[in-house]
């Protein structure tokens, strides 16, 4: 009896969708009756969002230090890596005041293309690890995690530029995003990097990525935890 | 010229004799300990010495960063101590390989330190909170103690570069354990409540902090705080009342008590009927004077048994058969002259033996009268009480057919020990009846004289009549494998003896 009217309610929805005087746009589906959608404030979603980045770090430190733990026993602080990461042609803030002294729209270019450079050597890294037999099935599912949580976290902070562009915070500088990407992951000398090296980079990246979402939230909205 | 060659000679062996004895040598290897950041926009590192070699040496800290080969010298060398290095805001540079070099060198050589590389974003650890302060709130229902304090110095949370964590631990301070702290995590905030804390405890509070996914800061000073001994006022009402109820109480009952003392006694505790034998007084036992006792023992008319060799006395043999002890072994330990017969025979003896034992008031009404029937045969040479009452008893010693002096057995009476000392203690109702003394044939001897008989009290006992009325000898023979004996005291050879047990001839 509720299947029926399930459907019947789909249906009607549906319907709703094709009205013909042509309502376009998307709207929330709410099914909460006349209080409305919840639709989050610009706090909340940065707040989701640097949520998500703390996640996607302590996933990438996990996976890190395992590598370290079961294929680099012997090498502690020496032979560190000393290769380039890919995204060191990115300019990026190396401390709290280079990041304050950047305008907000270029902090919010870098984050994106930090996490837009990321999108397949993550994916290619994922890959790597599921053929290998050295890793278990535990750390190829998180380094797939790992891949999505950026995708995710790439989109979460379109949206927060976007809702800040609505608000009039942001200019319309923010570009360029086109252009990051078409990066790839290789090193100075042409080689493909190793596992161990994508690891390392991506967990310097994130690190990265999460400071510079806090100093930009602290920065835009700064009410609550800052 | 050989003079000249011998002094050049001279000095060089003294030169080389006074730096061997002063034992200078190059500095040797410093060794870089550790590198922090207290709030991820400085860093330190500090170094250990090696050997100085005797010589002033002087340390320098070389660093390079990721992948640029120039060469810094340390910014810093004072602010953070002896042998550090601090890197100011200004010279550190997050995300980035630092490769830390200390060269140690004085006036005969350099070492080189093994090279460190670091990411600041990996040491961070920060200072322990501050001001952490702690109050007791004695709220209506629920009482708590609430811990306060601040972040540390120089972290900076309000631009939002790193996000502080904390976490409290508490303990009970009377115990030294390090185990007994509990910790708790305060996420972000900078207090924390506990509640219901023990009553009249003294609380050592500590707070620490971490930034990030960084390392843990040290522990802060603890901050104490006695909790008073009061508790709720419903409560406290509640316990007076109790407790006066149960004074009142018990003040009545003791009221009670004293007035109706007997009665009560009574009540609870009836008292046992002792066994007594007329004319054995325990305090003339004490005495020690054998002759007093068994005069009293012997009242007249009562038969006495003839010592006088010539005269036979008749002894039955009488045998509990839940004896170990059977009838043949008897025969075999009575023939032989063994020396330490000294009466375990509490240990051989079954449940159902008579037992003299002088530090224990038996009822041996019960035990007797299961076998033999007899009267009011109440062994208790206790020293508290009890004069043996009727029947009589005799008691003699005899070992390998010797008596033996009356003063042993007084001794053994009287001591009051244990029995393991050779008190009198009847191996039971393992009396024996002798026919013959000559004879010492185990063997019911009544077919010679059953005509003395005049009754059988049971399969055990035969009463004899006429010169020697009722008298059932009970000689217990000792083990002679006992080894007790040496456990007792001395003197006490012969170690057999012979208890007799005179019953009424009108039976119980």
């Amino acid at each position: 009896m509720s299947r029926s009217l399930k459907q019947v309610a789909v249906l009607l929805v549906a319907l709703l969708c094709l009205d013909p005087h042509g309502r376009v746009g998307s709207a929330p589906i709410c099914t909460h009756g006349p209080s409305g959608c919840h639709v989050p404030s610009l706090a909340d979603l940065f707040d989701r969002v640097i949520q998500h980045s703390a996640r996607m770090h302590s996933l990438s430190n996990d996976l890190h230090s395992e590598f370290e733990q079961y294929f680099l026993p012997s090498k502690n602080h020496i032979g560190k890596i000393y290769r380039k990461c890919h995204t060191s042609n990115i300019l990026t803030p190396n401390g709290k005041e280079n990041a304050q002294k950047l305008a907000r729209e270029e902090l919010t270019e870098v984050i994106l293309k930090l996490l837009m450079a990321w999108r397949d050597p993550l994916f290619q890294l994922h890959q790597s690890m599921a053929h290998q037999q050295d890793f278990n099935s535990f750390s190829s599912n998180k380094a797939l995690e790992m891949g999505d949580m950026a995708h995710e976290l790439r989109k979460g902070v379109e949206k927060v530029a976007e809702k800040m562009r609505v608000l009039g915070m942001l200019g319309n500088s923010v570009t360029g995003l086109s252009a990051a990407e078409a990066m790839l992951p290789i090193s100075d000398s042409g080689e493909a990097m190793s596992d161990y090296e994508l690891l390392y980079c991506f967990r310097r990246d994130s690190n990265k990525v999460q400071n510079y979402l806090k100093i930009l939230k602290c920065r835009i909205v700064p009410e609550h935890d800052c | 010229m050989w003079r000249d060659a011998k002094q050049a000679l001279a000095l060089m062996l003294l030169l080389s004799w006074v730096s061997h004895s002063m034992s200078f040598s190059p500095a040797g290897r410093p060794r870089l300990t550790t590198c922090r950041s207290p709030e991820k926009e400085t860093f330190t590192c500090w170094w250990k010495p090696g050997s100085t070699g005797g010589l002033p040496t002087s340390y320098h800290l070389y660093y390079r960063k990721e992948s640029s080969l120039e060469v810094f010298e340390c910014p810093d060398y004072h602010k953070a101590g002896n042998n550090s290095c601090y890197f100011d805001k200004r010279h550190t540079s997050i995300w980035i390989i630092y490769n830390i070099t200390v060269v140690a060198s004085n006036a005969l050589g350099k070492a080189y330190s093994e090279s460190v590389e670091i990411d600041v974003m990996d040491i961070v650890q920060p200072h322990p909170p501050e001001n952490v302060n702690v109050t007791f709130t004695q709220n209506a229902n629920s009482p708590y103690f609430l811990v306060r304090w601040r972040p540390p110095r120089d972290a900076d949370t309000r631009s939002g570069w790193v996000t502080i964590k904390y976490e409290v631990r508490l303990k009970i301070e009377n115990s030294r354990d390090e185990e007994d702290w509990e910790s708790y995590s305060a996420g972000k905030q900078l207090e924390f409540s506990i509640y219901s804390p023990q009553p009249g405890a003294n609380y050592a509070v500590q707070v620490r902090c971490k930034l990030d996914q960084g390392l843990w800061s040290e522990w802060s000073p603890s901050a104490f705080i006695q909790i008073p001994d009061n508790i709720s006022d419903t409560q406290n009402a509640v316990m007076i009342i109790s407790v006066t109820l149960t004074v009142i109480i018990f003040m009545l009952t003791a009221g009670v008590l004293t007035v109706k003392m007997k009665p009560v006694k009574h009540f609870l505790l009836p008292p046992v009927p002792e066994p007594k034998i007329s004319g054995l007084d325990t305090q003339l036992l004490k005495s020690g004077k054998s002759e007093e006792i068994f005069s009293a023992l012997i009242t007249p008319g009562y038969p006495q048994i003839a010592q006088s060799p010539d005269h036979q006395v008749e002894y039955l043999v009488v045998y509990d058969y839940d004896e170990e002890m059977d009838f043949n072994d008897k025969a075999h330990l009575e023939n032989q002259k063994g020396e330490n017969c000294l009466t375990d025979n509490a240990r051989k003896v079954s449940q159902n033996s008579i037992q003299i034992t002088l530090n224990s008031s038996q009822d041996l009404n019960t035990t007797l009268s299961e076998h033999v029937h007899a009267g009011t045969v109440s062994n208790q040479l206790s020293g508290t009480s009890s004069v043996l009452g009727e029947p009589q008893q005799q008691l003699h010693l005899y070992c390998n057919g010797t008596p033996v002096k009356a003063q042993d057995q007084n001794t053994h009476m009287s001591s009051g020990s244990q029995f393991e000392q050779g008190t009198i203690n009847p191996a039971g109702l393992t009396g024996y009846v002798e026919v013959d003394k000559q004879k010492r044939d185990q063997k019911p001897p009544v077919e010679e004289d059953y005509s003395m008989v005049s009754e059988v009290i049971s399969d055990n006992i035969l009463v004899l009549q006429d010169s020697i009325p009722v008298q059932v000898h009970k000689e217990v023979k000792c083990d002679k494998t006992s080894i007790k004996a040496e456990e007792m005291g001395g003197g006490f050879e012969p170690l057999e003896y012979l208890e007799t047990l005179t019953t009424f001839s009108s039976g119980s």
